[in-house]
């Protein structure tokens, strides 16, 4: 794997992660202020 | 407990040790013994990363956590994710490349042997009381609640794991790990729906969570930026992250792990296993703990969650009280529970007006319940001298023993144990890789063969299992030993990642910076520890980065005797 591959895998790993960690704080925040 | 709870505890126990065992094979070399010949694919590698987090004491207490105070634990993970990006870009390279077994050789190879002395034993050290009250805390626990005798208990849990992490090396750990983790999923799921079906029939889920969510436990996010506040997002996010960046960065127990992987990418790979899965395990495993309450709305709890406790009081000096504060409870919970379904009827309803001022009532009792329960523990803390006490460890096991159908007692004990053991042996071949690598074969043996250190190792290995079940056993007798060994790890964890950052993140840093860094950065942590001690443990990891780069940086500065090679950095 060239090395520009690595990176775009990376970047799409991180926006991927960035991503669920977001939507997981959303969900919480959802939760939270629905059952309120 | 029924004989075929036991039975499944046994039968759990004997797979487990069995399948460790059985890793003996291709376990010969050193290599194979701590890193596995580096072939362990990835989805292995991430559930032995996260069994190796998910301690006993982590399955017990967040349930506990999340009975007491609903979700908003969960905010201590928010910098995982991150934390485990940066590693992926960063240590998992380095350190593969680098070709070491322990995160402190690269240390040496980076600075010299001084530095990786100095954070090999600190780990040694720390580790080993670590792993003793890893041991200690699900075995009082579960003494107390099934009444088993507490030595016989720490040595249940601490030498089928030592047994097979000496003969099995990393293989047992890593594929006991999975299986661990198997089993920890099915108890939590078992535990959930249980807790579920438990509702009364006229009772729905839904209306029972607007019962919890009014209590404020559904609110798991706090924005507020307060440095006294141990659970905040700031403190998860910004704490949480460099906490999370030492603990999966330098942590022998869990570098160990992704150096076990067939490649960085599978090792980078097992870090986002975490990074993706974490947040909602744990949110899972602290909504157990709300549904926990949600059940007791129902259905009498304890006044008490620690029978020893209950005991003591009733049959001691403080038993006409107790017994009068019981009346008061029984009382104050059939009102909270006809206040919960009145709450519930006026939801149905759908009238708002109704629907509050039932809430309101219903709000009314839980704060007079808990207010019940306060004083009971006031009755504790006077019958004991413990200032401290709290019983929020007892809630999951207390609910696991007495209201789940036979059987299943057995697999959320058998989950209890696989949680414990899964940290344990993850623990045990890292000190024993350390003792090994950093200072058996670098000081004393350099020019063994491989038979010689596998026999050295194993015996490291033995020789920890037996230390940790002796701390565990002095730490059940010492309860504030405990709160010693969390704090002496807190002092090291940030200073340790600051070593790690100027190894990986500037040329400039030279070993005697690294060195008096290192030693700054703990001084100042047991200064924020001991003079602040208002300021959340999240934030002294901050503190030990800051001051170790800091510190580092001036002193290769003012001494700038070379500039030196990075390890990883140009190699293949």
């Amino acid at each position: 794997m060239e090395p520009s591959d690595r990176d775009t895998n990376m970047r799409a790993t991180t926006l991927k992660v960035l991503a669920v960690e977001v939507v997981a704080i959303a969900a919480l925040w959802l939760l939270g202020s629905y059952f309120s | 407990m029924h004989w075929l709870d036991w039975l499944v505890v046994a039968g759990y126990l004997v797979w487990v040790v069995h399948d460790g065992l059985r890793r003996t094979v291709g376990s010969d070399k050193v290599e194979g013994y701590f890193l596995a010949d580096r072939r362990l694919p990835w989805w292995a590698v991430g559930l032995s990363v996260m069994a190796t987090q998910l301690s006993a004491i982590t399955l017990v207490g967040t349930t506990g956590q999340g009975y007491a105070d609903g979700l908003r634990f969960v905010q201590f993970y928010f910098g995982l994710p991150i934390a485990m990006l940066i590693l992926s870009v960063t240590v998992v390279p380095f350190f593969y490349r680098a070709g070491v077994y322990t995160a402190y050789e690269y240390l040496e190879q980076r600075f010299d042997a001084r530095t990786r002395a100095l954070t090999s034993l600190l780990f040694l050290l720390s580790r080993g009381l670590s792993c003793g009250v890893i041991v200690a805390a699900p075995s009082v626990i579960l003494s107390i609640v099934l009444d088993w005798n507490l030595t016989l208990t720490v040595l249940a849990i601490g030498l089928p794991t030592a047994l097979y992490t000496m003969f099995g090396g990393v293989q047992a750990v890593t594929w006991t790990d999975v299986k661990q983790m198997a089993v920890i999923v099915a108890g939590v799921g078992a535990a959930l729906v249980t807790l579920i079906a438990g509702l009364p029939d006229d009772v729905s889920l839904w209306n029972a969570l607007h019962l919890a969510g009014s209590t404020g436990r559904l609110r798991a996010l706090d924005f507020r930026f307060d440095l006294t506040q141990t659970y905040t997002f700031w403190s998860g996010l910004i704490g949480g992250l460099f906490l999370m960046l030492s603990y999966f960065g330098c942590d022998q127990s869990q570098v160990q792990r992704y150096l076990t992987a067939r490649s960085i990418q599978e090792g980078r790979n097992s870090l986002m296993m975490s990074a993706y899965v974490k947040i909602p395990l744990q949110a899972i495993i602290l909504f157990t703990g709300v549904l926990v309450f949600v059940y007791y709305l129902f259905s009498p709890p304890p006044m008490l969650f620690n029978p020893q406790h209950q005991e003591r009081l009733t049959a001691g000096a403080e038993a006409p009280a107790y017994a009068a504060l019981q009346t008061k409870f029984d009382r104050a919970h059939a009102e909270r529970r006809d206040a919960a379904i009145a709450a519930v009827r006026a939801r149905e309803t759908g009238d708002p007006t109704a629907t509050q001022r039932e809430t309101d009532a219903f709000l009314r009792n839980n704060v007079e319940l808990a207010d019940i329960r306060s004083e009971a523990a006031a009755l504790v803390q006077r019958a004991t001298g413990d200032p401290g006490y709290t019983d929020v460890n007892y809630v999951f096991p207390t609910f696991v023993t007495t209201r789940m159908p036979i059987g299943l007692v057995g697999l959320l004990i058998a989950a209890i144990f696989a949680a414990a053991m899964s940290s344990i042996a993850a623990e045990l071949n890292a000190l024993s890789a350390a003792t090994v690598i950093d200072f058996y074969r670098r000081h004393i043996r350099p020019e063994a063969d491989d038979r010689h250190y596998i026999v050295v190792s194993r015996l490291a290995t033995g020789a920890w299992g037996i230390v940790a079940c002796i701390v565990a056993l002095y730490a059940v007798a010492l309860g504030s030993l405990i709160e010693v060994v969390n704090r002496f790890g807190s002092f090291f964890y940030g200073s340790l990642l600051g070593v790690f950052v100027l190894a990986i993140g500037t040329r400039r840093a030279t070993g005697l910076g690294a060195f008096v860094g290192l030693l700054a950065g703990m001084a100042a942590v047991a200064y924020v520890a001991f003079w602040h001690p208002d300021i959340s443990f999240l934030w002294h990891n901050v503190v030990g980065v800051v001051v170790v780069v800091a510190v580092g940086l001036v002193i290769s500065a003012a001494r700038p005797h070379r500039i030196s090679p990075q390890p990883g950095r140009h190699s293949a």
